[in-house]
């Protein structure tokens, strides 16, 4: 009785579970149980050997790209530690003027010594020191003393004051 | 593998679903041989009704397992654990499906051999007339395509129901829910069909 009512309550409809099993069928056989188990334990088997390498997975996985660029990252930092630096040239050649950190390339100096147009390679965007050589003849200055500079662009000018 | 190698205590045979997922997540492989062995028809019938294919369904179904068995860790219990294989085995019948849309098709209708004839009219077996074939391939894909707008939880029940015809208390206890949850949904989702295929229930030969 209270089956019947439970079945009431969901709705039992005949011609509709007919049509179901009709569209959809069924197999001729089922799977024998040991045969299925075995594949499926060889199947877990053989997955298990051929587990893809962590970095494998994290290269075929949505954080690619961030892998990726971390490498190229990587790679740039490594490369800028190592790189070879560019030879500076015309420091010899400016009289009264030394460049501490020699990654300058010095451009062009007016007649006085007082004005500095200098280049760094692109790649060598760090910070240039200039200063005035304590030897230098005193006449050749129009101030006294060293001056420093700290510079972080690739390009720029110095003006001794 | 066994107990005393991985130290994993077996569930009792035809124990409760926590005890065998308590069993399964030691590793217990006898844990794992009894959800294989409780399991297996279900999901191999449920892949066939999705696949038409008998050897692809066991495929499924044998995947269904191994992707289970990788993944039991993972496993969280707030679903019931044939819900959550209904969902794996759902998922690889479906990319199967994608898959075979994508690279082959064949239609029934096309030419199949030199004299032009149909490959429908071909099939062993199949004695209806083409009319009487092509409105059971509609049927067949009406009621198809149906079953499919329904929500996973609502077919899960339509398909123990009627396809296993499991009980109203089977079916609470193998989805964890109650019996009334059960027949709602059995409600609604009977409800749903019948609206949308009264005219192949009607006639019963697919004339829409």
């Amino acid at each position: 009785m209270e089956k019947q009512m439970n079945q009431d309550n969901g709705g039992e409809n005949k011609p509709l579970k007919d049509l179901l099993n009709r569209a959809y069928g069924q197999p001729t056989s089922m799977p024998d149980a040991d045969s299925f188990y075995k594949d499926v334990r060889r199947r877990i088997r053989q997955q298990s050997e051929t587990r893809i390498p962590w970095w494998k997975v994290l290269w075929g996985t949505p954080y690619r790209v961030a892998a990726q660029l971390a490498c190229v990252v990587l790679i740039a930092m490594v490369w800028l530690q190592y790189a070879p630096l560019t030879t500076p040239t015309g420091i010899g050649s400016v009289p009264g003027v030394a460049i501490i950190d020699d990654r300058a390339e010095v451009e062009e100096i007016d007649s006085e010594s007082t004005i500095i147009v200098y280049t760094l390679a692109e790649s060598q965007a760090t910070m240039v020191f200039f200063s005035w050589d304590d030897d230098v003849p005193e006449e050749t200055h129009s101030s006294s003393g060293r001056g420093n500079m700290d510079y972080y662009s690739t390009h720029g000018v110095f003006i001794r004051t | 593998v066994n107990k005393s190698q991985t130290g994993a205590s077996n569930p009792k045979e035809g124990g409760t679903e926590k005890e065998l997922v308590a069993a399964l997540r030691q590793g217990s492989e006898e844990a794992f041989r009894q959800l294989v062995d409780r399991y297996r028809d279900r999901l191999y019938r449920m892949a066939h009704r999705m696949v038409r294919n008998e050897d692809e369904a066991l495929d499924i179904a044998q995947e269904t397992f191994v992707r289970a068995h990788k993944s039991l860790s993972r496993f969280a219990g707030r679903s019931s654990i044939y819900t959550w294989l209904y969902r794996i085995a759902r998922n690889l019948a479906l990319d199967r499906l994608r898959r075979r849309n994508a690279h082959w098709h064949v239609s029934l209708d096309e030419q199949a051999d030199e004299n032009g004839s149909p490959l429908l009219e071909r099939l062993p077996g199949k004695e209806a007339t083409p009319d009487e074939a092509a409105a059971e391939r509609e049927m067949m894909e009406k009621v198809r395509n149906e079953m499919d707008t329904l929500s996973d939880k609502h077919r899960i029940v339509i398909e123990l129901r009627e396809f296993e015809n499991m009980s109203y208390q089977d079916i609470a206890d193998e989805i964890g829910c109650s019996v009334g949850t059960v027949m709602s949904r059995l409600h609604y989702a009977r409800n749903y069909l019948a609206e949308r295929l009264s005219a192949y229930m009607d006639t019963g030969e697919g004339q829409a």
